[in-house]
């Protein structure tokens, strides 16, 4: 098994760096898919068959440092092992999407996207804070490269804007494996289970880890960077962003939040407030937007929102529900982020308002944006109700005020789709580009199929990913 | 005294002399640079081969294996700059031989100086390579800048060696010995002392360019022949940073410097991230950047004595490597030294736009390039020391350095379509570094000690 890990976290590096080697346009295609397949196939073995308790399995360990006690130590344990794959699905979409649309030096981009991937699952799979730190840095170059290249408009701003932002913030997380280290001796997740220090030290080393991974996913006062860089990037790498790179943060929280439960008792209401304030100004942010892809920008970082706030919330079921939605809202960020690139190659616009009037002209597509709007307004049934529910109870359990807050965000987030849905495709009469809107087909049915297959199997069976995730809990609480 | 540890410097200024002479007799731009290039690497190759170590105690020089190691970099990092001039000057100057001449007398000036075991020496060595250097600088007798930049040198260079033999009078007078072995007997808290010390610092902060010794620093550098700014920028900080790990270890042990060092540490990196900011001329940028890693390294001295090798060392070696991979870059594009000329590089050589690229990222100290872990190991140990506000401005101004570095690399990776000629030749050069810097990132066990 340990072998098979290995793979899938290889073939992501050895398949950038073919292409970047040869430079073959149809040599690249054919291997970028592989590698990400692989990978893809072989996170879904491996999480097929492990013991879903305890700590981390088939872990791999290379001798690194041996100064620092710190090893290539990589992992797969209940909560990133949903991630990982996670982020191999993700990445073949993208790369699919990005082979469709015309991309001038596609293998360039090809080798970028896989080096991408490549440093994300290493971020997801590492076990020690080290290489932790390693991969949130490492995975700046590609995707500020990805970004200011084949990003459209002033995408030299928005790239500056993202790598300065995430750049500035690892600062925090620096400070704060360098505090674990210096409380701990040690640059291990297990090292945290024994830190030997007042409440107060405690709190500024869990606030450090909250500002570093906050910009990452980002909670508002700190999504200055959001807006340029989703917008202005190409959608493949949109989707890669909202869908998996957003994910980073929320899983960093995850993996530190555990331990710092009396943190959370102390401070945990005004950092769930703040998340909550999050949800609903970027909910009313979407509220008004014409332009659908700067409407899914906005829903994405309003979902993240609620999503770090039942996190932080510090019961079961929020953390439950945190896991849970993370990968719900990956699969239909990623879907929903599609669409509008469908949209945008053939009326060459994101506008909503020159369209409507689709319902018949398109019954495929609609039946599959309906069903991802359902999913996302927490249909039950659909996958998001579930992690709704266990967020939302979550927080409740926390405070009813602050449960009362997400109520009404959440309420908010049904009106926008309500309006994305209607003018998109039922406004009557319809506008002069609805005309050039054609039905799905294809490769692309397969894929709206599959993310509809996943919605609706994490909807009825949501314990695939969260499981017997209180074993973890209990395994933390020794 | 121990000549056997001065064997390699022997042996490099004779063949250098005898270049020197048939050079001026034949004038032929081959026979000089091979002849040169002999010199220099039978430097290396001495000390590879019998790595001469002196014994303890009472010497004016001696050496370790850390020093052995530095002085195989210098005479290492030397002939790159002899190749680097090669390509710049060899078409342009008949002087050609007297240029790779003082080079090579700097070069083994700087080497007696990681021996220095006594603070005539230290003068001595230190005058030796200062001399040569401020000849090299104003190089380009025709162009007004480079006179400009070598009297700028020369004066106020004049002056701090002023100051260093100021500073050696007061610890003559104090203790009645030159030798830095009895310096340790000063007593510590007197005035007297700290006085003679902050002198002698500041005389050392003015050969790494540190604020607010800086001011010649950016002129300088900007009209100096590039190989020669590549000269400045790379091996003096490596002589002179080992020089003052062992005078912080043997000799000022008990004197609490630490305030003037992070004063002077935390200027040197705000200043010169600050100034680099808004520079469109490379070699300028350059300047300032150096000035701010001269920052972060001077914060090294902060630590106890054991750590100050394994933190320095290692950062020095990557410096070294990042600053010539850079500086090759440069010169194989036709007017480099301009920002602009970097637009739409990867389009003509993808080779040297991934080597600028890792060499910029490895600046910045962004995984997995070498400049990340030499960066991260300073830093963890100077905050592990108890000095986290200077680790935390040094953080924060790395990331201010961020968007002068990265903005090479965007350059070089833009669309647009460039219109230069290269020069084909140093990219080897270029790679070399590139992948040292990379390697050194992946593999820290072999540095880390």
């Amino acid at each position: 098994m340990m072998e098979l890990l290995s793979l899938a976290i290889i073939s992501p590096l050895l398949g950038g760096l073919l292409i970047f080697l040869i430079k073959d346009r149809r040599f690249s295609k054919f291997i970028s898919y592989l590698s990400s397949l692989i990978s893809l196939i072989a996170f879904f073995v491996l999480f097929l068959n492990f013991e879903k308790t305890g700590g981390f399995q088939h872990v791999i360990s290379l001798e690194w440092i041996p100064a620092w006690r710190v090893n290539i130590e990589f992992g797969l344990d209940k909560f990133n092992a949903p991630f990982a794959i996670l982020t191999s699905l993700i990445s073949i979409v993208a790369i699919h999407l990005s082979l469709r649309t015309a991309i001038e030096r596609v293998e360039n981009y090809l080798s970028l996207i896989l080096l991408l991937q490549f440093t994300v699952i290493g971020f997801y799979l590492s076990t020690n804070l080290f290489l932790f730190f390693i991969f949130y840095e490492a995975m700046l170059p590609p995707a500020f490269f990805l970004i200011y290249r084949w990003g459209t408009g002033d995408s030299y701003r928005a790239a500056f804007k993202f790598l300065i932002y995430t750049f500035a913030f690892s600062i925090f997380l620096f400070i704060g494996i360098i505090g674990v280290f210096m409380a701990a001796g040690s640059f291990s997740f297990e090292s945290l289970k024994e830190l030997n220090l007042s409440l107060q030290d405690k709190t500024l080393l869990y606030l450090a880890f909250f500002l570093a991974f906050a910009v990452k996913i980002p909670i508002v006062p700190l999504h200055g960077w959001l807006r340029d860089a989703y917008y202005l990037s190409p959608t493949p790498i949109t989707i890669f962003m909202s869908a998996v790179m957003g994910k980073m943060g929320i899983y960093g929280l995850l993996r530190v939040t555990p331990y710092f439960s009396d943190v959370l008792l102390e401070i945990g209401w005004a950092i769930i407030l703040l998340c909550l304030i999050s949800f609903i100004y970027a909910a009313f942010l979407a509220l008004n937007q014409r332009d659908m892809k700067l409407l899914f920008s906005y829903m994405s970082l309003s979902h993240v929102g609620i999503i770090t706030a039942g996190l932080l919330s510090g019961t079961l079921q929020g953390l439950n529900g945190s896991l849970l939605q993370s990968i719900n809202h990956g699969v239909l960020a990623a879907s929903f982020f599609y669409l509008a690139e469908i949209f945008k190659r053939q009326t060459k616009s994101y506008d909503m308002d020159r369209l409507g009037a689709l319902s018949k002209r398109v019954p495929v597509l609609v039946f599959f944006t309906f069903a991802f709007v359902m999913a996302m307004g927490g249909f039950p049934g659909l996958s998001y109700f579930n992690g709704e529910i266990l967020l939302l109870s979550g927080i409740f359990r926390h405070s009813v005020i602050l449960g009362f807050l997400a109520i009404i965000g959440v309420a908010i987030g049904v009106v926008y789709l309500c309006y994305f849905f209607y003018r998109v495709f039922l406004k009557k009469p319809g506008s002069d580009m609805s005309l050039l809107v054609r039905d799905v087909r294809g490769f692309e049915f397969v894929i709206f199929s599959v993310f509809f297959i996943i919605t609706l199997y994490l909807g009825l069976n949501p314990s695939f990913v969260i499981g017997q995730v209180e074993n973890i809990f209990t395994y933390y609480g020794r | 005294m121990n000549y056997f540890s001065l064997l390699p410097e022997i042996i490099v200024i004779c063949i250098a002399t005898v270049m020197l002479i048939a050079g001026t007799i034949r004038r032929e731009r081959h026979l000089i640079f091979y002849l040169s290039l002999s010199a220099v690497l039978s430097g290396v190759l001495v000390l590879l081969l019998i790595n001469p170590v002196s014994g303890e105690g009472g010497h004016l020089i001696q050496t370790d294996p850390v020093v052995n190691l530095i002085r195989i970099l210098i005479y290492g990092g030397g002939a790159f700059i002899l190749i680097f001039s090669f390509y710049e000057l060899s078409e342009k100057t008949d002087r050609l031989a007297e240029f790779y001449f003082l080079l090579i007398m700097s070069l083994s000036g700087m080497s007696v100086l990681t021996m220095a075991n006594d603070l005539l020496i230290i003068y001595l060595s230190i005058e030796l390579f200062s001399l040569c250097f401020y000849i090299l600088a104003a190089f380009y007798r025709e162009d007004r800048r480079s006179i400009e930049a070598g009297m700028k040198y020369f004066v106020l260079g004049t002056l701090s060696s002023i100051v260093l033999v100021g500073s050696i009078a007061f610890f003559y007078a104090y203790t009645g010995s030159t030798s830095l072995e009895s310096l340790r007997g000063m007593n510590m808290d007197s005035k007297f002392t700290i006085f003679g010390s902050l002198l002698f610092l500041s005389a050392f902060a003015f050969k790494l360019s540190l604020v607010p010794f800086h001011a010649w620093s950016p002129d300088v550098y900007e009209g100096a022949p590039t190989s020669v700014t590549a000269l400045f920028a790379s091996l003096p900080k490596l002589a002179v940073f080992i020089l003052l790990g062992k005078i912080f270890s043997l000799a000022f042990k008990g004197i609490d410097l630490s305030l003037f060092i992070i004063i002077v540490s935390s200027l040197s990196m705000i200043l010169g991230n600050v100034l680099a900011l808004r520079q469109k001329n490379l070699k300028r940028m350059l300047s300032y950047s150096s000035i701010a890693h001269s920052g972060y390294m001077f914060t090294a001295f902060l630590l106890p004595e054991q750590e100050i090798y394994t933190t320095l060392v290692p950062y020095l070696i990557f410096y070294l490597f990042m600053n010539l991979g850079a500086f090759a870059v440069i010169l194989s594009i036709e007017k480099g030294e301009k920002i602009d000329s970097f637009h739409g590089l990867n389009n003509i050589s993808p080779v040297l736009a991934l080597s600028m690229a890792i060499v910029m990222l490895s600046f910045t100290g962004i995984p997995p390039t070498a400049g990340f872990i030499v960066k991260f190991n300073l830093f963890k140990n100077v905050f592990l020391a108890g000095y986290g506000g200077v680790v935390f401005l040094g953080i924060f101004m790395s990331i201010l350095s961020a968007y002068y570095y990265l903005r090479v690399v965007f350059y070089s990776y833009s669309s647009q379509i460039a219109e230069f000629s290269l020069r084909k030749e140093l990219r080897v050069c270029a790679v070399f570094s590139a992948f040292l810097v990379l390697a050194g990132g992946v593999f820290p066990s072999i540095y880390l000690l």
